[in-house]
């Protein structure tokens, strides 16, 4: 409860940190209780009296947050005060009253027009969306889409996983849902992580940390803080939490990973990326030569120029190398015997395949859809 | 049921089909039923449903019941001729309005954050099902996603959008619908500003209106400036459902509270359930509702002791009379007539 009462505390002084649109309701407010004495719409003023009373005192703003579920900030608690309403209403009847008034003195009116205004545009802010420059995110989105065009083009009718660096990543499923992705968007929107209880293993949590340290440092290793092999994480504790207590838990017992302290090289993120099915790669155009020479070593195919990306595309399917096929038996959902998974012809999915999906004799298919039209030996 | 406008019957008509796409939604969803199919009954059934609301309003209208035109009719009070205060507030909200949809309509306004229904709406249609893969990532869902989010019917809806248009979802969900959300928001707060200044309250309503409605998408432009405000919902993420819900739900809920009209208020409730992921909250709607009945009830009361105080005092019992109580109040007996 302390912690929600900060939160209705530190959401009010950030609600009214970059804009002051409540003070203007306020003294609209003011207005219409003491100002005039007229009271034709008494109920609409009352209850946003009220409503705006809760909103900033902590406690009952606390319990209105309580009654969002704590799932949305702050400021939707807002959303049971008709601000805009009242605010218009407000301005409307000072404005009308006192033209009225005035009705011989135009500049008087003029004067008191442009106040309301100037007053209006200093509580606010015309047009002027706070966050990233408009033109910055309109130029990242307008090269992420042509790249995923590209790619769509150059390989038509394919089914496209792609690992690539954040600014394709981001948008690539907004551009083309075809596409598939080891990570998307929630690897960076932390908000986007309440959509769906699914969460990253460490393995690709890795492969995000191993991208991002490429586009940003261009090299083809890196020490993560931590690892924890095969692990299940939340994308948002990606990012910005602990990565120790990951580290801990690796040293009671990870297997086959590399010891905690080892670099992650670009072989050991091809593997996971192979694991996870991608078949397409882009590192971004800048990318020094032996990153790529060893990026084709590892994936036996040569990079193609792909507008200001090196694209790497698997044709033929891969073959896990990580962890064989043969080694997984799996029950058959009918008779519960061990079938003995050989190779799926695709390539891209054994690993993942849900038990359950697989039939006596031969299977029909794994429900990711990768496979639909193969059958297993 | 008292009179409605015909912002009302547009409103009404929009939360309608919401409900229809929530049932083909469901259907989808518990059923199994491909997207295509799902696209293709909801298209049916909002034809059938527009093609019986205008045979419904057309009989209405020709019996004079019910209906009324709403803001142009309401004029008819005063002199056919126009202030020129008035004509020059409504061009000025014409032109702040107009700036608004050219906003909306440039594109990259939007605000992604947070919010995935492009690419949920893209992964509905790419599958040909709903909710068959993680619309982040396109890979079948290992835990799955929250029941209450499963049933919110806003990315069939825009989908099937999509699938009759043939336009993409980025175009549908970040262009298309927050040009409606705009309308229907502009149609709600036009609705406000005649419940606010009714004809009856004496001369120069009708500038009162055109000012209110100028002062209103001026402070729509000021308020862009931080997430989760009016202006800022409007223009940036027109699309998610707790805009519709503020923009559009609330103040056509403040309209129909104002004229005492609940019945269609009643209506934004099931609206807001399913199009704004409530949790298992009740969401705004119902305690707006219940706060501006309340408040009515409220002044009603102190009206109604005051005035008795007054008529004892006078010797008289005028005190009681509801009609004293209502004009204290700002209420209105009916909807608004022409």
């Amino acid at each position: 409860m302390a912690e929600l009462l900060h939160r209705a505390w530190s959401g009010w002084t950030g609600y009214t940190d970059r804009g002051k649109l409540p003070a203007l309701l306020f003294a609209v407010l003011l207005f219409l209780w003491f100002g005039r004495k007229e009271k034709e719409q008494k109920p609409l003023m009352l209850y946003t009296s009220l409503t705006a009373a809760c909103c900033i005192l902590p406690v009952s703003a606390a319990v209105l947050m309580l009654y969002q579920t704590k799932f949305y900030n702050y400021e939707w608690i807002w959303s049971l005060v008709p601000l805009t309403v009242v605010t218009g209403y407000g301005g409307t009847v000072f404005w009308t009253e006192y033209r009225e008034r005035n009705t011989d003195s135009r500049g008087k009116v003029l004067m008191v027009t442009l106040l309301m205004l100037a007053a209006v545009m200093f509580c606010g802010s015309l047009g002027a969306v706070t966050g990233e420059g408009r033109d910055v995110r309109q130029a990242r989105r307008r090269r992420a889409y042509e790249a995923v065009d590209r790619l769509s083009e150059r390989l038509p009718g394919v089914d496209i996983c792609l690992w690539a660096p954040r600014e394709i990543m981001e948008y690539a499923r907004e551009r083309d849902a075809r596409i598939r992705l080891p990570y998307g968007r929630n690897f960076w929107d932390a908000y986007l992580d309440a959509y769906a209880y699914d969460v990253y293993e460490r393995d690709v949590v890795l492969m995000g940390q191993w991208m991002e340290n490429l586009a940003a440092a261009g090299e083809a290793d890196f020490m993560p803080e931590g690892s924890g092999a095969g692990e299940p994480v939340s994308t948002a504790s990606m990012v910005s939490e602990t990565e120790r207590e990951v580290l801990g838990e690796k040293e009671t017992g990870a297997e086959e990973e590399p010891a905690s302290g080892r670099a992650v090289t670009l072989e050991d993120c091809v593997g996971k990326a192979l694991e996870q099915g991608v078949n397409c790669i882009l590192l971004p155009g800048e990318t020094a030569p032996e990153i790529l020479d060893r990026m084709a070593r590892a994936l036996g195919t040569q990079p193609e120029v792909l507008g200001e990306y090196n694209l790497f595309y698997c044709e033929s399917p891969v073959t896990c190398l990580r962890k064989p096929r043969s080694q997984n038996e799996l029950p058959c959902s009918f008779c519960k015997t061990a079938v003995r998974q050989t190779a799926c012809s695709c390539g891209l999915c054994a690993i993942t395949v849900p038990p359950q999906t697989f039939m006596h004799g031969g299977a029909v298919g794994c429900m990711g859809g990768y496979c639909k039209e193969e059958s297993y030996e | 049921m008292k009179k409605l406008l015909t912002g009302d019957c547009l409103i009404a008509g929009g939360i309608l089909i919401t409900g229809l796409a929530e049932a083909v939604h469901l259907a989808g969803v518990l059923l199994g039923w491909p997207f295509a199919r799902c696209a293709a009954a909801l298209g049916g059934l909002v034809c059938a449903a527009a093609g019986a609301g205008i045979c419904v309003l057309a009989v209405m209208r020709k019996r004079g019941k019910g209906f009324s035109r709403g803001l142009r009719n309401s004029g008819g009070g005063e002199s056919g001729q126009r202030s020129r205060g008035e004509l020059l507030s409504w061009a000025a909200f014409a032109v702040l309005a107009a700036s608004q949809l050219a906003f909306i309509c440039a594109g990259d306004t939007a605000c992604r954050e947070g919010d995935m229904t492009v690419e949920t709406v893209g992964s509905f249609l790419a599958m040909d099902g709903i909710y068959q893969v993680n619309p982040v990532t396109g890979a079948n869902y290992t835990q799955g996603i929250p029941s209450r989010l499963k049933i919110l019917c806003l990315p069939t809806l825009y989908g099937s959008l999509c699938k009759i248009t043939g336009l993409s979802p980025e175009t549908v969900v970040h262009r298309v619908i927050p040009v409606m959300t705009l309308l229907g928001c502009y149609t709600a707060f036009g609705l406000v500003s005649a419940s606010l200044f009714p004809q009856e309250k004496g001369e120069g309503f009708r500038e009162k209106r055109a000012c209110f409605m100028t002062i209103v998408s001026f402070l729509l432009w000021a308020g862009a400036y931080q997430y989760g405000m009016d202006g800022f919902n409007l223009l940036c993420c027109g699309w998610r459902g707790v805009t519709i819900r503020n923009l559009v739900y609330l103040p056509w809920i403040l309209s129909l509270c104002i004229r005492r009209n609940w019945l269609p208020a009643l209506l934004c409730i099931p609206g807001e359930a399913c199009t704004v992921w409530t949790l298992y909250g009740c969401g705004i709607c119902l305690p707006f509702l219940a706060g501006m009945a309340l408040a009515q009830w409220c002044c009603g009361k102190f009206s109604a002791r005051g005035s008795a105080r007054g008529g004892g005092a006078q010797g008289r019992g005028e005190g009681h009379s509801p009609v004293r109580i209502k004009e204290k109040c700002g209420g209105r007996d009916g909807g608004i007539t022409s």
